[in-house]
């Protein structure tokens, strides 16, 4: 499928300065944010970007959100420079919907009265603005909670609630920033399964940042961030086939039995991880047995992928959460 | 096609702010709470000991220390009310609300304008609510001074509302906010004339007081109370200036970089 690129990146470079600086020590030291990154996302992709803190991704996504501009390099959006002036500016705007890491609705507010106050500033005529309020909140099953105040939501409904504000002003493309942040398993399935759906729908482009693999899964399209450089891009399962057919985990003490097998072996968090294929997994497993090791064998995944490519844990928690629910299932 | 009209923005925006307010009772009673108090101390505590001196401002009531009190006091409940309407920029920035405002395709005049108009209208109601208080201590401003002391206190509203905004810009927490706005806008506060007058104090002070836009507000608002606005013109002058000046200080920091907290 030929798709239009909604976005391309050229070579950004964001760096940010220095700051803070007392009696020759600076407080916080200038920091690469994002080192040269190029991508492009067609219509109606969506594409992840996978990363633990501090990669970059979401100064990534600030800057295709227009809240952030690299110093250099390139961004166009639609096809418009990110320097085109005010005008052109409002007008990618018009046709973005973004969902902060925190959600950008006021507490405070009713649901209905922060989707008023979206619908303004996207400038919809009142009576199309309390139309498309009606059928959202409907839409994301919130319909009868629209006369309660946010604050009073649960975590995943609120969310569910800055998804329908974003998408209120019907988005062509829809950026989300870790948008499952704070929200437990099952609110976060619920919210992933409203994107699923969003997306199956063909109507909107998404970019989501996230450091969780099995969201990422989800995407069409995962781009790997560390240290401002992108390190792997390609579908899911494209990107685990590359590692091998399986993985095996065992403590660092084991690391000789996993290379003597013929894996690929890299340092894990709690351990060793080796990958390849599946027979040299098998044989691993053997020589593991044998001398009486504990170790883990499975298919590979993402965080495997990421591990493999750059030495480093996607994050401890998400890791370990996706690891044990993994097992449970 | 250009950006979207910004005048729908502005008004559900402001209808925001004032949500806010009416639906946190405690803000008025911080904002209003405790001027009211240190009014009635102060009132009750020089209440026999205040002479005012020979030509100072205050003419009518100047004998009265309740009544030269109140315009400062009144000032003194803008001051704390806009204090907390820049405190919610700092809360908006932190709840995200504030960012999505930012990326949406109304003009940024509208999103800063809300929160300046939002914060005036607030804090001129809680001050009107303090000078509901005027006839009890002698000062019977009639129609024209009424609209006048109005006029006066959304000026200051507007000022010092849009003075918190720009410096709330810059401050990442609310307890450095705290800090940066009791440097400035204490002293500026205790030097408006609003607890002595300039004609009895030192000279350095007076030169001080001479040149503090929140003194001039204090004038133009105690002029209207005593029922002859029109005695302090420079003062009006000046209060619109400061309201102009702080408006475009604050469209002019926030325009100038979006800051928000990641």
């Amino acid at each position: 499928m030929t798709r239009l690129p909604v976005i391309e990146v050229r070579e950004a470079r964001r760096i940010y300065r220095a700051r803070g600086r007392r009696r020759g020590r600076t407080a916080t030291p200038a920091r690469v944010a994002l080192d040269g990154v190029s991508l492009n996302v067609g219509a109606g992709e969506w594409l992840a970007l996978l990363g633990p803190n501090g990669s970059g991704k979401s100064t990534l996504l600030r800057i295709l959100a227009t809240l952030d501009s690299p110093q250099s390099g390139a961004v166009r959006r639609f096809g418009v420079d990110a320097e085109s002036g005010s005008a052109a500016l409002a007008d990618v705007r018009r046709r973005l919907g973004v969902v902060f890491q925190s959600p950008g609705l006021d507490p405070l507010l009713t649901v209905r009265e922060n989707l008023a106050c979206q619908a303004a500033l996207f400038g919809m005529r009142l009576d199309a603005g309390a139309e498309a309020i009606e059928r959202i909140a409907a839409e994301a099953g919130v319909f009868d909670r629209m006369n309660d105040r946010v604050g009073a939501l649960s975590g995943g409904l609120a969310r569910r609630v800055d998804l329908a504000r974003a998408l209120l002003p019907s988005p062509e493309l829809l950026l989300l920033d870790e948008p499952t942040t704070g929200l437990d398993h099952a609110a976060r399935s619920g919210f992933m399964e409203s994107l699923d759906r969003l997306h199956s729908a063909g109507a909107v482009t998404i970019v989501m940042t996230t450091h969780l693999m099995d969201e990422a899964e989800r995407a069409d399209r995962v781009v790997m961030l560390a240290h401002g450089r992108i390190v792997g891009e390609g579908p899911p399962g494209e990107l685990r086939r590359e590692l091998g057919g399986a993985v095996a985990r065992t403590s660092a003490e084991h690391r000789r039995l996993l290379e003597e097998a013929g894996l690929h072996v890299a340092p894990a968090r709690d351990g060793v991880i080796g990958s390849g294929e599946l027979e040299a997994v098998e044989r691993a497993a053997s020589a593991l047995t044998r001398a009486g090791a504990s170790f883990h064998i499975g298919p590979p995944t993402l965080g495997d992928v990421y591990l493999g490519l750059t030495g480093m844990a996607l994050s401890s928690d998400g890791a370990a959460a996706n690891r044990s629910a993994e097992d449970a299932s | 096609m250009s950006a979207v009209p910004g005048g729908p923005a502005l008004l559900l925006l402001t209808r925001r702010e004032l949500l806010r307010f009416v639906r946190q009772p405690s803000r008025i009673v911080a904002a209003v709470g405790t001027p009211a108090l240190l009014w009635l101390f102060l009132a009750g505590g020089f209440a026999d000991s205040f002479a005012p001196p020979v030509g100072a401002e205050g003419g009518a009531a100047s004998g009265n220390y309740a009544a030269y009190l109140l315009p400062g006091i009144a000032v003194g409940v803008v001051m704390f009310s806009s204090i907390f309407a820049a405190m919610s920029l700092i809360e908006d920035r932190r709840a995200g609300f504030l960012q999505s405002a930012l990326v949406s395709p109304a003009p940024l005049w509208s999103v800063v304008g809300a929160k300046a108009l939002g914060g005036a209208i607030v804090a001129t109601a809680q001050a009107v609510l303090i000078l509901l208080a005027a006839p009890t201590v002698g000062l019977t401003p009639g129609f024209a001074g009424s609209l006048a002391a109005l006029v006066a206190i959304a000026l200051t509203g507007c000022a010092v509302t849009a003075l918190g905004l720009a410096a709330a810009w810059w401050v990442n927490s609310s307890e450095g906010f705290h800090g940066v706005m009791n440097l400035l806008l204490m002293p500026m506060w205790m030097l408006s004339g609003a607890f002595f007058p300039a004609a009895g104090a030192a000279g350095w002070l007076a030169v001080i007081m001479l040149v503090n836009p929140l003194r001039w507000c204090t004038d133009a608002l105690r002029a209207s109370l005593e029922g002859d606005p029109m005695s302090a013109l420079w003062a009006w002058a000046g209060s619109f200036a400061f309201a102009g000046a702080m408006l475009g200080l604050a469209l002019l920091t926030m325009g100038r970089g979006v800051k928000v907290k990641s």
